[in-house]
């Protein structure tokens, strides 16, 4: 079924605004992984606590929507710091299973508690400037994923500038290239690493926020948002920041065009398609497209 | 002749990167003898071991085990030729106890797989009992007779782990012993039970190669020594020799500058 | 000989403990719990000799109980084969896939092992939902027939149970022979130090995969015995959510430890019966204390209280208690 070159474009479209949401995924799991080494199976849940605190704020509360993000935002962020405090730092002879099932127990616990607050359902969220469809050539795109790029774009020039001109930003860098070392200049690393927990809800609670017009908020949105999100990091490169987003926006499109351009019936296995890329990744080049050594 | 060069490195070359830590690097070891690698820090001794063992690829050169060359072998099949190493940082199983640990070290000379395993069959257990028997000489050989056998492998001392380590790989009946710096963080009179034992080994048929910085030692024992500095050869002879060789004091007085 | 003998006794404790349960069990989905405990037991078995034993690492076991699960009903239910048959080509083919994606995936370490473990589970779970004409799709498949032997068929809680429990028994013997020989003491080489379990001249990728695939068989044997059990399978039985399960058992009981499959499975199974009946603060408080569990006792439940209270005692901690 070849696709009319509108179609290709919708795909695209769809494509790159999704991409950007595992971008954003993907970024939250780089930078605990770098700072710890650790996978955070939890990631997926800043994205939905996010989501769902903006339902409350905005929806519940009738909050405007700046004043809901921002709650929202940090909301996560405190969740992402209290999460490293109680269940990374106390934790004794931490192997990389025992890791693995502390952030899944994690993951497990806050999933149980966002249904238990906002119960099983899935609830809407308004979209930031409307529902007008906005045309592009004879393709169309929603406001809100005008937002979706645009935001996704500004916080990565934040974080960049964050990187490289904030003693915070350069220090958690330094921790992240080499712990002993950066710990021998003073840096300390168990507050990086609290930091880097911190700043991957940031970045988790602003793509719920964002997606969630969208998505919808529900208390199990994380799981398969989480994981691709993790699929994109692995595509990347799980360790570049940069590979992560590039990373998203691939697997994004991939799948959007997989989705749109497969024949009937075939639809369904367009989850595959982020599972898929992960294991030929692994299994071909395990350090993905832009991955320096890793860990 | 060349029966009796039991290991060969025939212009052994490794490069990590740009810096090039083992330098067509040639000398035999002769069946029967213990022979000492020696140099200083940094020297390339432990990346000669991890050479001959195969835990890292040759970039050039040979390496030849009773003749037969060793290129592209994985490190399992260099031990099924019969050549049998200790670490330099204790690596033993910490999920196991002495006995096992030991017990591991004579996997070559096993057969039973995983079915005779799991149901049991009459050849595994013949073979178990046998492998017991070899485990527990090896362990009263290295003097470690007097520990319970079931004792978890880390809650030996230090020394006792050594020796723990060298009794594993006694097990396998090598031809060929490496010891990597089995002094290290000895005590003198541990280190003094060690040189006896290292003869004691060699006068059971195994020839020893081993690297060591404990002079004492290795003058002692060893019936040549080869000096290594910065990955190239610089001295190989009988240890008075090597020991009054003006290269060789420059290359570990250099050291200390 | 004695020596020998003694890690019989566990087996010999559960033995007796299975013969007496149904007396003690009040009605018949009680017993219905204990054989879905004893099915699970025979998955955790198998990932503990993987996960505890050779050190390895598997988020996506649920996919080889799916397959064994789905390779009975199919065969059974859809093709009218024998059920015997159907669960040996069900056991057969776990095997297989688990050779094949082992042999690449085994290639991998650590994290990296995880998640190309759970991508696989995920890949398996979406086929099975997917291929419609082969599975069902979300209907699912129904009316498996149950096992027989010669006139007895197993089409009651009461006699799966004791199928289950045999099953358990034997596979609990199995898993202590293997531990203590010379091919079980390789893979637990592997997880000691693989360096210097290569050095020993043990081949590791092949030990790998020979526990890997172990592992996929008993899953798939589970897989069967659960969709004979049940007669009815779908696919998000078998899904991520299992897979977390199946780990948690295994961890929550004690890695390395056949006692620590059996209480690790009886426990979450247990635990996961109750959260279908009160999702909400349970599913709270199920990763909470797995949370709590994994931090201050990562050696799990069996074997980590039995640590604890060694320590107290002051005794020499002794190995060797596996079962």
């Amino acid at each position: 079924m070849i696709p009319s070159g509108d179609q290709f474009l919708q795909y695209l479209l769809s494509g790159v605004t999704l991409g950007s949401i595992y971008g954003m995924i993907a970024l939250g799991f780089t930078l605990i992984h770098n700072a710890t080494g650790i996978v955070n199976f939890a990631q997926g849940e800043f994205v939905a606590y996010g989501a769902l605190i903006v339902f409350t704020c905005s929806g519940v509360l009738g909050l405007p929507m700046p004043l809901a993000i921002l709650i929202a935002v940090v909301g996560v962020t405190l969740v992402g710091a209290a999460l490293e405090r109680a269940a990374i730092r106390p934790s004794r002879r931490p192997s990389v299973i025992t890791l693995i099932i502390i952030t899944i127990g994690a993951s497990i616990f806050l999933r149980g508690t966002a249904m238990w607050i906002w119960g099983p359902d899935a609830l809407p969220i308004r979209h930031f400037s409307g529902e007008e469809p906005i045309a592009i050539g004879r393709a169309s795109i929603l406001p809100q994923h005008l937002w979706i790029m645009g935001i996704v774009l500004g916080t990565m020039v934040a974080l960049w500038l964050l990187g490289e001109k904030t003693q915070v930003g350069k220090a958690m860098r330094a921790c992240a290239m080499d712990r002993e070392a950066a710990q021998l200049v003073g840096i300390p690393a168990s507050r990086m690493v609290m930091l880097s927990f911190a700043l991957s809800g940031t970045l988790g609670g602003i793509a719920g926020a964002i997606v969630a017009p969208i998505a919808m908020g529900q208390y199990n949105m994380g799981i398969m948002l989480g994981l691709k999100g993790f699929c994109a990091a692995i595509l990347g490169g799980m360790g570049n920041p940069l590979g992560a987003v590039l990373g998203g926006l691939l697997l994004g499109t991939l799948e959007s065009l997989g989705a749109g351009l497969s024949p009937i019936g075939w639809s369904g296995f367009k989850d595959a398609i982020a599972f898929g890329i992960m294991l030929i990744v692994l299994l071909a080049k395990p350090t993905g497209l832009l991955g320096r050594g890793g860990r | 002749m060349a029966a009796d060069q039991l290991l060969q490195l025939d212009r052994a070359t490794k490069r990590f990167g740009g810096l090039v830590a083992v330098d067509e690097l040639c000398f035999e070891v002769q069946r029967g003898q213990i022979k000492a690698l020696i140099g200083p820090n940094g020297a390339g001794k432990t990346t000669a071991f991890n050479l001959i063992t195969r835990v890292y690829p040759l970039d050039g050169g040979e390496v030849r085990i009773a003749g037969a060359p060793t290129r592209g072998l994985p490190s399992h099949r260099v031990a099924a030729l019969g050549v049998a190493r200790t670490f330099q940082n204790v690596q033993l199983f910490g999920n196991m106890s002495v006995l096992e640990n030991v017990m591991v070290g004579a996997h070559t000379r096993g057969t039973s797989g995983l079915l005779s395993s799991a149901l049991r069959l009459r050849s595994m257990r013949s073979q178990e009992r046998a492998l017991t028997e070899r485990a527990l000489s090896c362990l009263d050989l290295v003097g470690l007779g007097g520990i319970s056998r079931d004792t978890e492998a880390l809650s030996l001392s230090f020394g006792q782990q050594r020796l723990l380590e060298i009794a594993r790989a006694l097990a396998a009946e090598p031809q060929l012993l490496l010891l990597d710096e089995p002094a290290a963080g000895l005590s003198s009179a541990e280190t003094v039970r060690l040189g006896e034992l290292v003869q004691r080994i060699r006068d059971l048929g195994i020839t020893v190669l081993i690297v060591d910085h404990d002079m004492d030692l290795v003058m002692q024992i060893s019936g040549e020594v080869v000096v290594l500095d910065h990955g190239v050869k610089i001295a190989e002879g009988a240890p008075r020799a090597v020991q009054r060789d003006p290269k060789v004091i420059a290359a570990y007085l250099g050291e200390e500058a | 000989m004695k020596h020998e003998l003694a890690r019989y006794r566990w087996i010999v404790i559960v033995a007796a403990a299975a013969a007496v349960l149904p007396r003690l069990l009040p009605d018949r989905y009680a017993i219905h719990l204990a054989v879905m405990i004893g099915i699970n037991t025979i998955v955790a078995l198998g990932l503990n000799l993987l996960m505890g034993y050779a050190g390895q690492v598997s988020l996506g076991q649920a996919a080889f109980v799916g397959v064994g699960a789905y390779a009975s009903a199919i065969l059974s239910a859809n093709m009218g084969i024998s059920p015997w048959f159907a669960m040996a080509a069900g056991v057969a083919l776990s095997a297989l896939i688990g050779a094949a994606v082992g042999v690449p995936l085994l290639k991998l370490r650590g994290h990296y092992l995880a998640m190309g473990t759970l991508g696989f589970g995920m890949i398996v779970h979406i086929v099975l939902v997917q291929w419609e004409s082969l599975t069902g799709g979300t209907i699912g498949i129904m009316s498996v027939p149950p096992l027989k032997i010669g006139g007895i068929s197993f089409d009651s809680e009461l006699k799966m149970y004791y199928l289950v429990a045999a099953s358990v028994i034997v596979a609990m013997a199995l898993a202590a022979n293997i531990i203590n020989s010379r091919v079980g003491r390789a893979m637990r080489a592997v997880h000691g130090s693989e360096i210097a379990a290569e050095m020993s001249g043990v081949d590791t990728a092949r030990y790998k995969l020979q526990v890997f695939v172990l592992s996929a068989a008993m899953a798939g044997y589970a897989g069967s015995l659960y969709a004979h059990h049940t007669t009815y399978v779908h696919p998000d039985s078998f899904g991520f959510h299992y897979s977390i399960y199946l780990v948690v058992m295994v961890v929550i009981g004690g890695m390395a430890s056949i006692g620590g499959a059996i209480f690790g499975a009886g426990a979450v199974t247990l635990i996961a019966e109750h959260l279908r009946s009160f999702e909400e603060f349970s599913t709270v408080a199920f990763g909470f204390i797995l949370v709590a569990i994994m931090v201050f006792l990562p050696a799990g439940l069996w074997r980590g209280t039995a640590e604890a209270l060694r320590r107290l005692r002051r005794t020499a901690p002794t190995p060797g208690e596996e079962a």
